[in-house]
């Protein structure tokens, strides 16, 4: 039997670009604010009247020739045994490698301490409103809504210097859960499975329509798939 | 309008001048150690002096590209698991590896210039040794940009090419100009008999300078057409990459660091250099100096430019 | 299971989990146990029955509400170690499949919102207005409803209890014991809700055509062309996560048009996109309706033919109307010649810059796919100012082609039961009883007023005009106000209005979770609990042909000193009134409550809060209850409900309604019997004619046309030679109800809004005008109205019309919190408020806030 590969298809037609998906992810995985693990490319073509709009969701393309792999001088960024693209932040060593490798923009790195919101002691109104500080504290946790989940398998919160990318919730397939962007999508646009298992949801779409890939030109093979337009 | 694309991920250069200065140094101390071991072949250490100067700027050139790069990891503390683990597909492993070992090859073989020995045989078989490792890290400074399929600019052949000329001009210019210094400071510019020698055995090095700077001009040139008329991606990045570092690249790194050496050097050679040492020293420094400079701002637009945010396929 | 590639530094995935999550949860639960007793830990030592299906190893879902937009979904949260930590979809709710929009997501940065108000707050600065610091310090609960209660005792000291009004914003099914027993049994008529500000003109167009005052529910999933009115189901209004979850395949089975001035999420994804020029939607839907007559493509069985078979309805030809048998509607020939005959695509295409050709396909299809099809009327298409009949026309396409309670069309819904609260007339004193019969301070039923709500004058609320009236003292003087999860001050259009009318008003208290814009004024602020997370009580509503009563639950102990808006408050302001003679009001929550399950009347805010909520949804889980079980779900008692979160009717079935439209003639009316009645009486009751009422609420049409679906032309604001671009506002599939700008979530995803920007408020203009004006994208613009002005980021777009400039509603607030503020200190705004520019104009027959259809014109330059 073929070896596991985890994939994921994205059916554009189904995608209403809400980002929902961008918002459960950074929920999930306790991702800063300001770093897209989920992300979407917008695209607008063409003069009023004749507008066409697309918005197509991105994260890691788990690429099986992952240039960030390839160029990583540590192995802390590895494929699993599942095909997945994971990052080991106890080995990283911040050099940027992995970002200037990768075609698609996924890999953010932690210039500075994140969610430092959540350490600021000033109050709007002095003691009235409430502070970063206080609700964290109150909490017990670096930011309130921190999921613990994720330190399964990554720092539950990535520290600076590291960088940090979707693991296609990792962690939440070891529990037989989902990853957080496929439960969130309310359009059933994304199917996660094994895509060397014929009978795996995105290996019965990839099969039906005819699917498509970002950048194929690279030659990096990602196994995140689009399917339809949207 | 035609095509509006947004796509936010983070932004600003991963690499900065930091990198930049990393290639420029650590490039020079290649060029520097291999300069030492081509004249100690050649001249079977005559050039003592300048073999000297040239011994020990490698290891410190080496160094300050070391220290540059570690500046810019965002983990250094991490640097060890480099050596737990194998990979032979990351430039950056190679570079960790060799450029350490080179380091310390490249220290060692400085003592062995101390001294006032003229013929060693140690000096030399370590020489030979250091080489291969020399050009291994010496190409892994163009390979570590030119691996990066996502950026055409930096994925081409001739980036290898010019970084390993880049290394010898620069190499070379960093000995002569820091030489020249320390004749100066050591009173030995004043002695018309050693500064004869000096620039008469010397013509060989100019010899390989012009050579170098000719080719990596031819290099560049190729590199510019490739990309100019190459795929739809590599003259974006061109023309995303010249919008914003073009006139640094142009101006600074050929112009300055290529072109106008070699003006220098020809209008040096129609006034009857061979006459007036005076004005070969001065053309020696002053286009050592140019090469230098112009090395650098040639490497800083180089990375900055290959980072430049390009346009956006999507399922073209 | 998971297998990792090894690696020295790890050992087994299950020590490694276990050694990471223990340091960084450790510190959180030791703090916990450090406060000793703390309710957190012992609440969720309690709350464990109300967990539904385990979460997997880590925390529990808990069921609750998102209140996010008007859908209410069902949702269930995850809860670690007492802290919400994720959203997703109740799988118990049938309405939205277990799904949910972004917006539920967005609250957990509410619920954690830094600059949440964590005490009750006192101004200290006595002087009112945007520029004045309140110079808020925090009191207690005690000390502020004492307060409160000092100022509403003044009134009935002094027999005026009428002068204290009740302002109500998003409110949950407990409102009627905020809304109307307290003031009612205190003595005052002014319970002002919210409402008119939002959506209530599209229910005058279902109500005039076929007697339904309520939103429609839509049969997505059998449905074969959906005509969207400026509906953006998709992104925002009702029903999203129904509507996004089914968008696929009715798009695979579906012809999708989007009618809007700006492309909207939905008309990114239609097969067709009428960019309608703002506020003439309704030449654009009686020009189809005259299309599908004229093409013989209404519904036989529906409407009727002619009695000779052949279709008369030649453009421009008045019909006999004895040639035409109606089968289940009314006045369809009266229509026709009144309205329809001379209301061709060509006609239509020069005044809605809509092609004829286009306006023909639409209409044919729309048609031909009947009565499969669905007009989606929404507020974009009727909250305008002249917007009643473009929501009848509009609606009234669903008559025409058959879809009105048919499958795959348009239909009502089913009955969701719930109690409401005890009557309290027997607490009400004499002061009580006469105060309460005073008129609405917000003038509704006045001849410029009609608010017609289900036909009756003044029936429903004019919620902006309350502005007016504190300012005016029309009909009198307001001494006191109440206001609760509502934001006036921001929220309505002619916000300066309010912002003056609120430091006019002596004395007023603020019920809210974030000092806002409305705080800014109040005397007295007090810290609510967040209706998805602190809060229990109740919803109503309906989607994919479910009904459902949904509970929102206390899922996680509060962090802050806050109490329940609807039941607490109330509850606390009744001991204040009692210590201070008058206890009417204490007694009637002591009395008239009591748990379904025990019989035990409450003795504090908490109990009062629990058991009110349990009294009102009995029909859902209580046995013993006459409805348990009758109209769907048998839950099996309150533990049942609680754990499951929700109540699913049985599913709708089409067909009945149609059997009796609850209009006067029983039929689906095209020329409204309903409406003439309901206008008749108006004018009667100020002594004047339908025209004369037509002419006080800025309607062009005289006679018989106020009685059919006709064309108004759009009522704009401005003069077009001093303010050339018309304006007009959308919604944002982020928004909660205005009240998430705060969360940097919304702001990191602000460009899901399709021609936005993130950290932005963007106003969007056509490159055409752009180059006109010389002006480009990124250029700081200020944007001028004849009321006020406001100054954004420009951004060109090809999404919008020319001649039209369009921005979000939902930012630019100057108070609020630091991320929606851009210098929360010298409020000053990220982005601008569109209700600054917005004049304060109405759909006076609804009563509705006009806020769309291009009301008012602009012009931009450099700022």
């Amino acid at each position: 039997m073929a070896k596991k590969q985890y994939s994921m298809v994205i059916d554009l037609h189904a995608c209403v670009g809400c980002a929902a998906c961008d918002i459960a992810c950074k929920c999930e995985n306790n991702v800063p604010a300001s770093f897209s693990w989920a992300n979407h490319i917008i695209e607008t073509h063409g003069t009023f009247p004749n507008v066409r709009y697309r918005h197509i969701p991105t994260l890691c393309n788990h690429c099986s020739n992952a240039p960030c792999v390839a160029n990583c001088p540590t192995t802390a960024m590895h494929k699993t045994d599942e095909g997945i693209t994971m990052h080991d932040a106890d080995k990283c060593i911040g050099c940027g490698a992995c970002r200037l490798a990768c075609p698609y923009g996924v890999i953010y790195y932690n210039d500075a301490e994140p969610h430092h919101e959540w350490q600021e002691e000033a109050a709007a109104i002095p003691n009235c409103t409430a502070a970063g500080s206080e609700v964290s504290e109150k909490c017990g946790t670096a930011l309130p809504y921190y999921n613990p989940a994720r330190a399964d398998t990554l720092p539950g919160v990535r520290p600076k210097g590291v960088v940090e990318k979707c693991t296609f919730c990792d962690h939440r397939l070891a529990h037989g859960e989902e990853p957080a962007c496929v439960e969130a999508c309310p359009t059933g646009a994304r199917l996660f499975g094994d895509v060397n298992d014929p009978r795996s949801e995105p290996a019965k779409a990839i099969a039906k329509h005819s699917p498509r890939v970002l950048q194929p030109e690279k030659g990096t093979r990602p196994n995140v798939i689009y399917i339809r337009d949207y | 309008m035609d095509t509006e694309i947004i796509y936010h991920i983070q932004s600003g250069p991963v690499w900065d001048w930091k990198v930049a200065l990393d290639l420029y140094l650590g490039g020079a101390g290649v060029g520097a150690l291999l300069f030492a071991v081509l004249m100690d072949e050649k001249y079977q250490g005559r050039y003592r002096r300048i073999c000297h100067t040239a011994s020990w700027l490698a290891p410190l050139l080496i160094l300050g590209g070391l220290v540059m790069i570690m500046l810019k990891m965002g983990h250094p503390a991490q640097l060890w698991q480099t050596y737990l683990n194998y990979n032979p597909t990351s430039p950056l492993w190679w570079g960790g590896v060799f450029q350490p070992l080179l380091l310390l090859g490249s220290v060692v073989y400085a003592l062995r210039w101390q001294g006032e020995r003229e013929q060693d045989a140690g000096r030399k078989w370590l020489g030979r040794l250091l080489t291969p490792i020399a050009v291994v890290v010496g190409t892994y400074h163009g390979l570590l940009l030119a691996a990066n399929v996502s950026r055409p600019l930096w994925n081409t052949g001739p980036t290898v090419i010019a970084a390993l000329f880049g290394f010898a001009s620069t190499g070379i210019a960093m000995v002569l100009l820091v030489h020249l210094i320390r004749m100066r400071v050591a009173g030995r510019l004043a002695d018309e008999a050693h500064v004869g020698t000096f620039l008469d055995n010397i013509r060989f090095v100019r010899n390989i300078l012009v050579a170098v700077i000719v080719l990596q001009l031819g290099t560049l040139f190729f590199w510019w057409l490739s990309l100019r008329y190459g795929s739809l991606q590599d003259q974006q990045s061109l023309a995303v990459a010249t919008d914003l570092y073009g006139p640094m690249f142009w101006w600074l790194g050929i112009g300055l660091g290529l072109i106008l050496p070699l003006l220098l050097g020809a209008f040096a050679v129609m006034r009857g250099e061979a006459e007036n040492r005076r004005l070969q020293i001065s053309v020696i420094g002053i286009t050592s100096a140019l090469i230098l400079i112009g090395g650098f701002f040639f490497r800083l637009a180089l990375v900055l430019g290959g980072q430049g945010e390009l346009p956006l396929n999507v399922f073209s | 299971m998971m297998t990792r590639t090894a690696s020295p530094q790890q050992s087994t995935l299950e020590s490694a989990m276990s050694r990471r999550r223990f340091l960084q949860t450790s510190a959180g639960l030791s703090l916990l146990a450090a406060a000793g007793g703390s309710p957190l830990l012992s609440f969720f030592a309690q709350g464990a029955p109300f967990q539904d299906a385990a979460a997997g190893p880590l925390g529990k879902w808990i069921s609750s509400t998102c209140q996010g937009c008007t859908t209410w979904c069902p949702v269930q949260i995850r809860v670690v170690d007492g802290r919400a930590i994720a959203v997703r979809g109740n799988p118990h709710s049938k309405a939205n499949h277990g799904q949910i929009c972004p917006r539920p997501h967005l609250a957990l940065q509410q619920l954690y919102d830094p600059d949440r108000i964590k005490v009750p707050m006192k101004r200290t600065n006595p002087k009112k207005g945007r520029n004045e610091d309140p110079k808020f310090v925090p009191i207690t609960w005690d000390e502020a409803m004492g307060l409160i209660a000092d100022k509403m005792m003044e009134l009935r000291a002094d027999d005026e209890t009428h002068k204290f009004v009740l302002f109500r914003g998003r409110y949950s099914y407990m409102r009627d014991i905020i809304y109307s027993a307290m003031p009612k049994i205190f003595g005052s008529p002014n319970g002002i809700s919210h409402s008119a500000i939002c959506a209530e003109a599209e229910k005058f167009g279902a109500y005039y055509t076929e007697g339904f005052w309520d939103y429609r529910d839509y049969d997505l999933e059998n449905t074969h062309y959906i005509l969207c009115w400026g509906a953006d189901p998709v992104s925002s209004n009702r029903q999203v996560p129904h509507a996004m979850s089914m968008w696929g395949k009715v798009s695979d089975q579906a012809t999708v048009v989007v009618v809007d001035p700006r492309l909207s999420a939905s008309a990114a994804k239609a097969d067709e996109w009428l960019p309608v020029i703002p506020g003439e939607d309704g030449a654009l839907a009686v020009a189809m309706a005259h299309v599908i007559l004229t093409e013989g493509l209404w519904n036989r069985d529906f409407v009727g033919d002619f009695t000779d078979g052949a279709n008369h309805f030649t453009p421009g030809e008045v019909i006999d109307e004895t040639l035409f048998t109606e089968n289940r509607t009314n006045g369809l020939v009266k229509w026709w010649n009144i309205e329809l005959k001379d209301r061709s695509p060509e006609w239509a295409a020069d005044v809605c810059g809509i092609p004829a050709e286009q306006i023909r396909r639409v209409a044919i299809g729309f048609a031909k796919a009947a009565p499969r099809a669905i007009s989606w009327l929404s507020p974009g298409a009727s909250m305008q100012a002249r917007g009643g009949y473009a929501a009848m026309a509009t609606h009234a396409l669903n008559g025409l082609v058959g879809s009105s309670d048919h499958v795959g069309g348009v239909v009502q819904k089913t009955k969701v039961p719930a109690d409401t609260v005890p009557d309290y007339s027997e607490y009400q004193d004499d002061i009580s009883k006469h105060n309460s019969k005073q008129p609405k301070m917000d003038r509704r039923g006045s001849l410029e007023f009609p608010a017609m709500n289900a036909g009756k004058s003044g029936g429903g609320v004019v919620t902006n005009n309350a502005a007016d009236s504190i300012l005016n003292d029309d009909p009198y003087d307001i001494r006191v106000a109440i206001v609760y999860w509502a934001n006036f001050a921001f929220s309505c259009s002619g916000s300066d209005r309010w912002e003056r009318a609120l430091s006019k008003l002596p004395f007023m208290a603020h019920v809210t979770t974030h000092a806002s814009e409305t705080s800014h004024f109040a005397d007295i602020v007090l810290p609510a609990a967040h209706h998805m997370f602190e809060k229990w009580s109740f919803l109503k509503s309906k989607q994919n042909l479910y009904g459902y009563s949904t509970l929102t639950e206390r899922v996680v102990e509060p962090m802050w000193d806050v109490r329940q808006d609807e039941t607490e408050v109330p509850w606390l302001l009744a001991e204040k009134l009692a210590e201070r003679g008058f206890d009417n009001m204490l007694r009637y929550f002591k009395e008239q409550f009591a748990d379904p399950e025990t019989g035990q009347h409450p003795s504090n805010s908490a109990e009062f809060a629990m058991t009110a909520v349990k009294q009102f949804t009995r029909a859902c889980w209580d046995q013993t209850h006459p409805d348990h079980g009758k109209y769907g779900d048998a839950l099996n008692g309150w533990q049942d409900f609680a754990k499951k979160g929700v109540w699913n009717s049985h599913r709708f079935k089409c067909g009945k309604v149609r059997e009796a439209f609850k209009t006067s003639t029983g039929k689906f009316e095209f020329y409204s019997e309903t409406l003439k009645t309901a206008l008749t009486a108006h004018a009667d009751k100020h002594g004047t004619t339908p025209d004369g009422v037509l002419e006080a609420t800025n309607y062009t049409a005289r006679g018989e046309l106020a009685f059919v679906p006709h064309y108004e032309p759009a009522l704009r604001w401005g003069a077009e030679a001093e303010y050339p671009l018309i304006f007009f506002e959308h919604r944002s599939r982020l928004n909660r109800e205005g009240r998430s700008a705060n969360c940097p979530w919304y702001q990191t995803h602000k460009n899901a809004d399709p021609g936005d920007e993130n950290w932005a408020d963007v106003l969007k203009m056509n490159p055409v005008d752009a180059k006109r004006l010389g002006l480009t994208s990124g250029d700081r613009v200020k944007v001028t109205s004849p009321i006020g002005s406001i100054e954004v980021d420009l951004k060109l777009w090809e999404g919008v019309r020319p001649g039209t400039v369009t921005k979000c509603y939902g930012q630019g607030h100057w108070a609020y919190g630091r991320v929606a503020a851009l210098d929360y200190q010298k409020r000053v705004p990220r982005g601008g408020n569109n209700n600054q520019i917005l004049p304060a104009e109405y759909e006076r027959l609804s009563g509705s806030t006009a806020r769309h259809g291009g009301v008012v014109r602009v012009k931009v330059e450099h700022a």
